[in-house]
């Protein structure tokens, strides 16, 4: 995990993605976001990634349960800007464009980046 | 910051180590971007799947899936007792054997009865230029012999498929990709593995070669080497036995993509380039699958 947490953070200072401050998320939000990870028919983030509370996980992607979002992505936009177009930071990622193909809106992303950001202690 | 500088001065040192090994080793992305011919993909393929799996041999890739977890291996192991696709193995053999309207079989169209073709199939038609599947000669001989053809999918036509498939049961997968239609036909199956599609943007080779062994939810992922072998096979996802290319569709679906006609082209290729890979495989049908 830790290499892929460095290729992140290489391609990250690489790219250097605009920052925009956004408000933190209310409670309700963050559980709309856990909602929309773990849903078969949404994020179905839980289909490659282990994410706390979730059942049945997949193991093709990092755990997040304990991954350093903070560090490797500075501020949740920038999250929101790597769910939106993986392959645009890391190129050849195994991971969907969920903003760019519209598997998510940019709305849900940003309710899915609030709810894993809320992940770290 | 102290954290961060870890993590990349460890991850650093990982990746230095990788990129060591992967001198010899090979890595999954270069497999569909070169062009080395039929024979060298193979070994290569083999290869990889040999450094991923050390302890497995080739023939426990006809197990698919089943073969990375005990549990699922032992109820796999009760399931075939009582395969339900035997079932229609059984209408397939009865099809089969029933005479045409001249008093001649299915097996009449092929040599030796049937017996072990199916372990060479499908294969590149140098006359028609065009890769030949199972099904095709089945509606062929029907053709032949005064009968209509029957629509792909058609479940006689499955079972039929299913039933001439059997009669390779043992045998080592063993399909030849000679001369250079044959190699064109293998390498745009090749392509079709390895290209992205579909609203998710994955290709085939994203799960079935980089993540062979791994969970997507609790399902675990199948490597690309010996899939063919168990095919046509009973799905319990189906309930009901169907065909490698029913699957594809089935995939191309999952991943947003728009599915290819049954025996279109681009299937039949991909099915020849999948079977050659997992040529020393053996064969098994009907399998087993969740």
């Amino acid at each position: 995990m830790y290499r892929q947490t460095a290729r992140i953070l290489l391609l990250l200072g690489a790219v250097a993605l605009p920052t925009a401050a956004i408000a933190a998320p209310s409670a309700a939000d963050i559980a709309a976001g856990k909602s929309i990870a773990f849903n078969r028919a949404e994020g179905n983030c839980l289909a490659c990634h282990v994410l706390p509370g979730g059942t049945m996980a997949g193991n093709v992607g990092p755990d997040l349960t304990h991954f350093p979002f903070k560090i490797v992505f500075h501020n949740r936009q920038k999250l929101v800007n790597f769910i939106y177009d993986p392959e645009k930071v890391i190129p050849h990622i195994n991971m969907p464009q969920f903003g760019k193909n519209k598997v998510l809106t940019h709305h849900q992303i940003e309710l899915v980046a609030g709810y894993l950001w809320s992940l770290q202690k | 910051m102290k954290y961060a500088k870890r993590v990349l001065s460890l991850s650093l040192g990982l990746a230095l180590c990788s990129a060591a090994i992967s001198a010899s080793a090979i890595d999954w992305w270069q497999l569909g971007n070169t062009k080395v011919g039929p024979q060298k993909t193979l070994q290569e393929f083999h290869q990889y799947f040999q450094e991923q799996f050390p302890k497995m041999s080739l023939a426990q890739y006809a197990l698919g899936s089943y073969a990375f977890n005990k549990q699922a291996y032992q109820q796999y192991q009760e399931a075939m007792q009582f395969n339900p696709g035997d079932l229609t193995l059984a209408q397939g053999k009865k099809l089969w054997e029933a005479k045409f309207p001249d008093g001649k079989t299915y097996a009449s169209c092929f040599s030796d009865g049937g017996k072990g073709v199916a372990a060479g199939f499908p294969y590149y038609d140098s006359k028609t230029h065009q890769v030949v599947t199972a099904a095709m000669r089945i509606n062929a001989c029907r053709s032949s012999n005064g009968l209509k053809p029957l629509k792909y999918g058609n479940s006689d036509l499955v079972a039929l498929q299913t039933y001439f498939t059997s009669l390779s049961n043992g045998l080592p997968t063993n399909v030849k990709v000679e001369g250079a239609g044959a190699v064109a036909a293998f390498e745009e199956g090749k392509a079709y593995y390895f290209m992205h599609r579909g609203q998710l943007n994955f290709s085939c080779a994203s799960c079935h070669v980089a993540y062979a062994g791994k969970y997507l939810r609790a399902q675990i992922i199948s490597p690309l080497l010996g899939q063919s072998a168990h095919f046509p096979t009973y799905r319990s996802a189906w309930g009901a036995v169907n065909t490698l290319q029913k699957r594809f569709m089935g995939c191309d679906k999952k991943v947003g993509a728009a599915p290819q006609k049954l025996q279109s082209s681009e299937y039949r290729d991909l099915d020849y380039f999948m079977t050659y890979v997992s040529n020393g495989v053996k064969i098994n049908v009907p399998g087993y699958r969740p």
